[in-house]
């Protein structure tokens, strides 16, 4: 028995209990000024007084210059509304910029692979792709893309999206927990995100990786000569620099085609867990930072449980199938974990992290909107393969991307508080507001928005010749490529089934709206489900109210989560990995 | 109402995109790439790897060792198969799933492929990393077991003792980083230069 793997998930478990809470008090503190009054425990406290936030000295001169060139005005707060047509603005502007430089790479400079402009279809799947955070990638890293275009398009891309994401969990917060009827200001949340998490963060960890061996070059490819006389082209390109904001930002797209089993990218074990540490980290800070801005650090706790114990779910299974290995495989084949050879399924992986530690890394990821794999998982056994889709489908919570795992859950607790409400017969309530119509009828369509994209597009794709073409694997694993596809862009996921030929007009059409149904319409019901609660009157807590920070209340939210993902793509999943496990 | 909203938050979001395409897209890739080639040229550049002066490869890169037809050269260990023949112009995985018959005839043929090759017995074990294709196509590592299972051919090849090149595979073994971050691996560039400059 092998337990090289099971030692690095307890320090990932270990590092991130120990980082998260104190990440997530330096949100706090960062954010807490901008939080209108907020509850506390149960009454309304006092409007914050503007406090100092740590760094003010160094980011405040550089903020103020940037609301200057913004012409905004950093003090006003706004609707949800118009908070809403900013992200939306914001989103499509994005777009629109990242679509004409890789339209136009092929003419622009720092192109040493002479990569030639993207065709529109693949340019609008691509552009939508990362400014929506999913980062699916239907093109080939290597030469399809320019040093320009990875890094004044996507890079740029990758850090907005995931600050757009923090801000709008900003403003989710706000709305359900605060007692003002205005959420926030977008461009504030938007720029603090930036200069005083991300960019400082990317940097640090950029030159961890570099230090590792990630290659940070502008060299192009160089051509070497093998030992056996032959040659061999060594890419190059600033790799590091995305890699960071790739995995910071729950991005996920990479540079180079492999992503993360690629040895420039990810080239020791301790980048392998680094990798994985700084997908999910920030996510749980997130949710630390929001039990410190509500005054309720209970909440949070229940709440990190919850995604930690999903978290762990998806990932053990996937990491004991994989060291279990591929039962299709002749016998004569080793893949019993020795000192001498870490066995297990191995095709699609890479020797340094051998099955376990590439199972963790992959599928640690997929609770996330981040999707970054170290190894291939259309080879993945059908129980691997299915943990990670099922990280996908239980709606991105374990423990999500920056922001979206925030409002993400908050709307999935506002569904189970509605329930147990119904169950007990009392009046649902979530942070001492009541919870009516209004509010159910958007978390009802939140949680539908998605499964139906998936569905819709997936039924349709696998009874039309364009869809069916672009099938690699025969029988019932070429089905999961399709609706893996699918449900990883809608829930801006971005890994990938790869055997799939995605970059067909098909498929870049049809992902590329289901990136933008998937990205923008939980971010607008979310904010509406806040500007309904916004400035709601706060009741007291009594005896008969739900308890929600506690350890029943968690194991009901974990059962939602369950059933709601479980249940909706019941179909599919038997259809898929488990009909594959059952008759393989 | 809307479109007065829409316009003003326009003009705010295309500053935005100005500045940080400029902030991000530039100078942020540059901050790091300074930083990086004045602390870390080494690792920066691709941990290139020098042979008689020239430009030999990556250490963190695999290579293929084979002779002008694409034949293993049984002097060299070999590494693991790749799907994109170690042409780091590309990178990629075989991507076939487990229950994909076209996977399992592969590894068979593999498996026969390396019992031939290295004169082993049909009933020997093959170790799994020896028939299967890595995630990146570029795996620069085997696993010790595979590298012990090719040192006799390569010893013979040589006209050296097994025992010295067991020896060296021992030597060039790499023990999991921090101790449990990693697989023992044995890097495959590495211990054929080494063998290179054994007299």
């Amino acid at each position: 028995m092998n337990i090289t793997g099971w030692e690095q998930l307890l320090f990932v478990c270990a590092v991130t209990a120990i980082l998260a809470p104190l990440l997530g008090r330096y949100l706090a503190a960062t954010f807490r000024d901008t939080m209108p009054a907020v509850t506390s425990s149960g009454t309304a406290a006092a409007p914050a007084a503007r406090r100092k936030a740590p760094g003010d000295r160094i980011f405040l001169p550089a903020e103020r210059l940037f609301y200057r060139a913004l012409r905004v005005d950093p003090e006003s707060s706004m609707t949800w509304q118009v908070y809403a047509v900013a992200v939306l603005v914001f989103g499509l502007l994005s777009c629109g910029l990242l679509y004409a430089v890789l339209r136009l790479q092929g003419v622009l400079p720092l192109n040493p692979a002479r990569a030639p402009g993207m065709s529109p279809l693949l340019a609008f799947n691509t552009a939508v792709s990362f400014v929506t955070g999913t980062n699916w990638q239907a093109y080939e890293g290597e030469t399809q893309a320019s040093y320009l275009a990875d890094m004044a398009g996507l890079v740029v891309a990758q850090f907005t999206a995931s600050a757009v994401g923090l801000a709008v969990a900003l403003a989710v917060v706000r709305g359900i927990a605060g007692s003002a009827r205005r959420i926030g200001n977008f461009w504030v949340d938007f720029t603090r995100s930036l200069t005083r998490v991300f960019i400082p963060l990317a940097v640090l960890a950029a030159l961890v990786m570099v230090s590792q061996g990630v290659v940070q070059n502008f060299s192009g490819f160089r051509l070497a000569s093998t030992l056996v006389g032959g040659t061999q082209q060594i890419p190059g390109g600033p790799v590091a620099s995305m890699e960071a904001i790739k995995l910071l930002g729950t991005n996920g797209g990479s540079m180079y085609g492999a992503g993360g089993a690629h040895p420039f990218e990810n080239p020791t074990g301790f980048t392998n867990l680094f990798d994985l540490l700084l997908v999910i980290v920030l996510p749980f800070a997130i949710i630390f930072m929001f039990g410190r801005l509500i005054g309720r650090r209970k909440q949070a706790l229940a709440i990190a449980a919850v995604m930690a114990a999903v978290f762990l779910g998806h990932t053990v299974v996937a990491m004991q199938a994989e060291l279990h290995g591929n039962s299709q495989l002749p016998a004569t084949v080793s893949q019993a974990a020795t000192a001498q050879n870490p066995g297990g399924n191995m095709e699609g992986k890479e020797t340094l992290f051998g099955p376990s530690g590439s199972a963790l890394m992959t599928v640690g990821t997929m609770g996330t909107t981040a999707g970054a794999t170290d190894s291939a998982l259309d080879s993945y056994t059908a129980v691997g393969g299915t943990a990670a889709f099922a990280g996908i489908l239980l709606g991105e919570i374990s423990p999500g991307g920056d922001g979206g795992g925030l409002y993400g859950i908050l709307v999935l607790a506002l569904l189970s508080v509605f329930i147990a409400g119904l169950m007990v017969g009392r009046t649902p309530e979530f942070l001492g507001k009541k919870i009516g119509a209004t509010q159910m009828k958007l978390v009802v369509a939140y949680v539908l928005a998605i499964p139906v994209v998936v569905l819709v597009f997936g039924g349709i794709s696998l009874v039309i010749r364009p869809g069916t073409s672009s099938i690699l694997n025969p029988g019932l694993h070429g089905l999961t490529e399709v609706t893996y596809a699918y449900a990883s862009a809608a829930q801006n996921n971005g890994s990938a089934f790869a055997g799939l030929a995605a970059n067909t007009p098909w498929y870049d059409i049809t992902l590329g709206l289901t990136m933008l149904i998937g990205r923008f319409g939980p971010i607008i019901l979310a904010l509406a489900i806040a500007g309904s609660l916004a400035g709601a009157r706060v009741h007291a807590r009594t005896r008969a109210t739900l308890d929600t920070a506690g350890a029943t209340f968690a194991a009901f939210l974990v059962g939602v989560i369950v059933i709601v993902g479980g249940l909706i793509y019941f179909p599919m999943l038997i259809l898929g990995p488990v009909g594959e496990r059952i008759i393989g | 109402m809307l479109r007065s909203v829409s316009l003003r938050q326009a003009s705010a979001g295309i500053a935005a995109l100005i500045v940080l395409t400029l902030a991000l897209g530039f100078g942020y890739p540059l901050v790091v790439t300074g930083i990086s080639q004045l602390s870390f040229s080494h690792q920066a550049n691709g941990s290139l790897v020098y042979s008689g002066g020239k430009l030999a490869g990556s250490a963190l890169l695999g290579q293929e060792f084979t002779d002008s037809k694409g034949n293993p050269l049984p002097r060299y260990f070999q590494p693991r198969p790749s799907a994109v023949d170690y042409n780091g112009a590309g990178s990629g995985a075989s991507n076939l799933g487990p229950s994909n018959p076209e996977l399992v005839k592969e590894v068979s043929e593999r498996e026969r492929a390396y019992r031939a090759f290295n004169h082993l017995p049909d009933s020997a074990e093959v170790p799994v990393d020896a028939v299967t294709a890595s995630g990146s196509g570029l795996d620069p590592d085997i696993s010790v077991q595979n590298a012990l299972d090719q040192a006799p051919r390569v010893a013979a090849a040589r006209h050296l003792a097994a025992a010295r090149v067991i020896g060296l595979v021992r030597q060039y073994t790499q023990s999991p980083q921090f101790g449990f971050m990693s697989e023992s691996v044995v890097n495959v560039l590495e211990i054929n230069l080494a063998l290179d400059g054994l007299r």
